[in-house]
C-alpha cells in the first residue's frame, strides 16, 4: 500500500512537469504580433514609464544617482535617448523638427515599453530557459504578476481559491445529497413509475446547460418575486446571510447539474449489488427490506461512488466557470474568465497551472481512496 | 437441383436473405420501436444538419438584419420566437445557428474520433513502454477541466491582429446569403478554430476509452494466430482490432456529439468564440439575462435548442450502445 502510494506520487511529477511545460508553451503559440495587443491600452501609462527607465539608465551610465538627479540632469539625459533614436532613423539630432522629436520619443518609448513586456513573459528567453525560470518561480510561490495592474498572481489567487471551494462544496453536498438516495430509490423501484420519472430527471440534468438554468431562474426570480441576486460579493464570514445569498443559488444549480451522472451511477450500481447471492442471502434470513438495502447493498454500491465523486471535481471546477461568471462570484473560475478577456497570460497560466495541480492531486487521493474502502482492489 | 423458394425454406426453419433495402428498413423499424428515444435523437441529428444545410431558404430575415421599430416584439406571426434587442428575428438567427452546431458539432467529432483512435489504438496495440510514455501524456492531457483548456486555447489562437493563426477562425465578411455560393464557404472558417479546440482538448478521454478496449481485442487468440501467420501490424489494426473496436467507437462520438455542442454553448454564452455569427449560446449572452426578465422567449428559444439537441445526442449514444454492445451497458 505505500508502496503503490509512493509510486503513484513519483509518477506525479513527471505529469506536473509536462503540464507547465504545456502551460507556458501557450504564450509561444501566439502569434508574434500578440505583444502588440497585450500592449494596447497602456501604451501612454507604460511607455511613460519605460522611457523614464531608459533616462533613468542613461543617467546611471553617466554616473549620476537617478535618485537624485536634477531636472536639467534629466532632461540630458532624456534628449540624449530621443537623439539616438534620430539617428537611428537617419535624421539629424541638431535639425530636427519638433514633431520628428516627439515621433521618436513615442517610438523608442513604445519599443521599450514592449521590451519589457516580452522580458516580464520571458520571451526574450528560449522556451526551456522561460519554462526554467517560470517553474523556478512558481516552486516559491510566485506565479508572476498579472500584466495589467501588476497585480500578484498567487496573492489573487490565494484570496480566490477559498471563494471557490465554498462553491464547490456547497455543489458537491447538493449533488451527493440529491444522486444518492434517489438513485438508490430508483434502483430499489426499478421499472416503476418513479425509476422513471428519476431516469428522466437524471438524464434531462446531463443535457441542460447550466447558463440556461441560471438565466431562467434569475429572470423569474426578478418577474415573480421582484428579487434581484446581491451584486457584491462578501466574504462567508464577515456576512453569512448575504454571502448564502449569492452562493446559495449558483451551487444549487451546479449541484443539480452534477447530480444527474452520479444519480445514474448510484442506481447502476445498486441494480448490480442487487443481483449479489449475499443479498439473496441477507433476504433469505429474514432481515427487513430497509435493513438488506441500507447495510448490505448500500454499502456496497456506494464505493465506486465516491471515486466519481473524486472524478467530478474536474467538471465541477469548469462548471463553476459560468456560474462565477453570471453570478459575479470572485471565484479562481472568474479570474481566469477575466484574465482571457484581457489577455492577461501569467494570470491564465498560474490558474491552469494551479487548478491542474489541484485535479492530479485529487485523482491520486481518489484513487488511493478506492483502495482503502474496497478490499479486493489490488495494486498493480 | 431445383432452386428452392422463399416459402420452402421457411418451412424447413431456414432463415431467408430478403434484399438489402428491405433489411435496411426492417433494423430501422426495429431500433425504432426498441429505442423511442434514440430514435427521437437521431431525428435531432437529422433535423440539425438539414434545417442546416437549407438554412438560407428556411430563415425568413437575414441573421443580422437590424430592425429596430421591431425590437423586442414576443412571438408573433411576422417573428414566430421575437424578436432580440435590435430586433433580429430570433427564430431566423436559430435557423443559422444550426450551421454552427452542425459544423462545429460534426467537425469535433470527426477530428475527436480521428486523433483518439490514432493514440489510443498506437497505445493500446504496441503496448510496453510506448503505452506507459502515451499514458503519461495523456494523464497530463486531463489534468485540466476540459472548458478552462478550450477557452484558454481559443482566446490564445484568436489574439492575432491582421491575418490570424495560419488565417484560421476568420472567414469572409460578407454572406451567407444564397446568392453569395454555398454557405459553407462563408461558415466553416469561422469556426475552425473552435473545432480545433474542441477537438484537441476533448480527444484525451476517448482516447483512453478506445485504449481499453483494443487491449481488451489485443487478448483475443486470433490477434495471437494473425501474429503467428506472419500478418503485418497495419493489417492486423485494420483487420482485426478496428472492426472489432467499431461499436465502441460510433458510441464514443455519438456522446462526444452532444458534449462539443453543449461546450461551444458554453463558451459562445460566455462570449470566447465564434463572435461575427449567431450561435445558439451566444443568443443567451449579453444583454439577454436582463431582458429575459421581460423577454423569458428571448432566453427560451435558444435554451431549448441546446438542450434538445444535446438530449437527443446523449440518448442516440445511449441506444446505440445498448444496440451495438451490450457489454458496455453498465459502464
Amino acid at each position: 500500500m505505500a508502496q503503490y502510494i509512493v509510486r503513484r506520487i513519483i509518477l506525479m511529477i513527471p505529469t506536473l512537469v509536462g503540464v507547465s511545460l504545456l502551460v507556458t508553451a501557450l504564450l509561444r503559440l501566439l502569434p508574434a504580433d500578440a505583444v502588440d495587443i497585450l500592449v494596447a491600452g497602456g501604451e501612454v501609462q507604460g511607455g511613460q514609464a519605460a522611457f523614464k527607465e531608459l533616462a533613468d539608465q542613461r543617467l546611471a551610465a553617466d554616473g549620476k544617482d537617478p535618485a537624485k538627479a536634477s531636472l536639467t540632469d534629466r532632461a540630458r539625459a532624456e534628449n540624449a535617448v530621443i537623439d539616438q533614436e534620430l539617428k537611428k532613423e537617419g535624421i539629424d539630432p541638431a535639425q530636427a523638427k519638433d514633431s520628428q522629436r516627439q515621433a521618436a520619443k513615442n517610438t523608442v518609448s513604445l519599443n521599450a515599453y514592449k521590451d519589457a513586456i516580452r522580458q516580464r513573459l520571458g520571451l526574450d528567453k528560449n522556451y526551456i530557459q522561460q519554462w526554467a525560470s517560470w517553474a523556478g518561480d512558481a516552486l516559491r510561490g510566485d506565479l508572476g504578476k498579472s500584466v495589467l495592474g501588476g497585480r500578484d498572481v498567487s496573492a489573487e489567487l490565494k484570496r480566490r481559491i477559498p471563494v471557490s471551494m465554498e462553491l464547490g462544496i456547497v455543489a458537491m453536498l447538493v449533488s451527493i445529497g440529491i444522486a444518492v438516495p434517489f438513485g438508490v430509490l430508483s434502483a430499489v423501484n426499478q421499472d416503476g413509475w418513479m425509476d422513471y420519472a428519476l431516469r428522466g430527471f437524471a438524464i434531462a440534468m446531463l443535457a441542460i446547460p447550466s447558463f440556461f438554468m441560471a438565466t431562467i431562474i434569475i429572470a423569474l426570480a426578478a418577474r415573480w418575486y421582484s428579487y434581484s441576486f446581491p451584486v457584491r460579493y462578501l466574504d462567508l464570514w464577515a456576512n453569512p446571510a448575504q454571502n448564502l445569498q449569492l452562493v446559495l443559488v449558483p451551487a444549487v444549480i451546479l449541484g443539480v447539474g452534477l447530480s444527474g451522472s452520479l444519480l445514474r451511477l448510484t442506481r447502476a450500481q445498486m441494480l448490480e449489488v442487487l443481483r449479489q447471492d449475499y443479498i439473496r442471502t441477507a433476504r433469505a434470513k429474514g432481515l427487513t427490506s430497509r435493513r438488506v438495502i441500507s447495510s448490505h447493498a448500500m454499502r456496497n454500491a456506494l464505493i465506486p461512488v465516491v471515486t466519481v465523486i473524486g472524478l467530478q471535481v474536474p467538471v465541477l471546477v469548469g462548471g463553476s466557470l459560468v456560474l462565477e461568471a453570471i453570478f459575479g462570484i470572485p471565484g479562481v473560475a472568474q479570474y481566469l474568465f477575466v484574465s482571457i478577456a484581457n489577455r492577461d497570460f501569467p494570470a491564465i497560466i498560474g490558474v491552469n497551472m494551479v487548478v491542474a495541480v489541484m485535479i492530479v492531486v485529487v485523482n491520486l487521493l481518489v484513487d488511493v481512496s478506492y483502495a482503502l474502502l474496497d478490499p479486493r482492489v489490488k495494486f498493480a | 437441383m431445383a432452386a428452392i423458394d422463399a416459402s420452402q425454406a421457411q418451412d424447413f426453419g431456414w432463415r431467408v436473405e430478403r434484399p438489402a433495402p428491405v433489411r435496411a428498413l426492417r433494423a430501422i423499424s426495429h431500433f425504432v420501436r426498441a429505442k423511442p428515444m434514440g430514435a427521437f435523437g437521431a431525428l435531432m441529428l437529422i433535423l440539425i444538419v438539414v434545417v442546416a444545410v437549407l438554412s438560407p431558404w428556411i430563415a425568413r430575415y437575414s441573421y443580422d438584419q437590424v430592425n429596430l421599430s421591431a425590437a423586442l416584439t414576443g412571438p408573433s406571426s411576422a417573428h414566430w420566437f421575437g424578436t432580440d434587442q435590435n430586433g433580429r428575428d430570433i427564430y431566423s438567427r436559430l435557423v443559422y445557428g444550426c450551421q454552427i452546431t452542425a459544423m462545429v458539432g460534426l467537425g469535433t467529432v470527426v477530428l475527436v474520433t480521428v486523433l483518439a483512435l490514432v493514440v489510443g489504438v498506437g497505445s493500446g496495440y504496441f503496448g510496453g513502454k510506448t503505452d506507459f510514455v502515451v499514458q503519461r501524456l495523456v494523464d497530463i492531457w486531463l489534468s485540466f477541466p476540459a472548458i478552462f483548456l478550450i477557452l484558454t486555447l481559443v482566446a490564445v489562437l484568436t489574439t492575432t491582429s491582421g491575418s490570424g493563426f495560419f488565417g484560421l477562425g476568420r472567414g469572409p465578411a460578407v454572406g451567407p446569403n444564397p446568392q453569395d455560393g454555398p454557405w459553407f464557404w462563408y461558415t466553416f472558417p469561422r469556426t475552425t478554430i473552435v473545432t480545433l479546440a474542441l477537438g484537441l482538448v476533448l480527444a484525451g478521454g476517448t482516447s483512453r476509452v478506445i485504449r481499453g478496449a483494443v487491449l481488451g481485442v489485443r487478448a483475443n487468440a486470433y490477434v495471437e494466430a494473425a501474429e503467428v501467420v506472419g500478418a503485418s501490424h497495419l493489417r492486423i489494426i485494420l483487420r482485426h482490432v478496428l472492426p472489432n473496436i467499431m461499436p465502441i467507437v460510433i458510441v464514443m462520438a455519438t456522446l462526444q456529439l452532444g458534449t462539443a455542442i453543449l461546450a461551444e454553448a458554453t463558451i459562445s454564452f460566455l462570449g470566447v468564440g465564434i463572435t461575427n455569427f449567431p450561435t445558439w449560446g451566444q443568443m443567451l449572452s449579453g444583454r439577454t439575462r436582463d431582458l429575459a426578465e421581460n423577454h423569458l422567449y428571448m432566453a427560451l428559444f435558444p435554451g431549448f435548442a441546446i438542450f434538445l439537441a444535446v438530449f437527443g445526442f446523449n440518448m442516440l449514444g445511449d441506444a446505440l450502445r445498448d444496440v451495438l454492445d451490450p457489454r458496455l451497458r453498465r459502464s
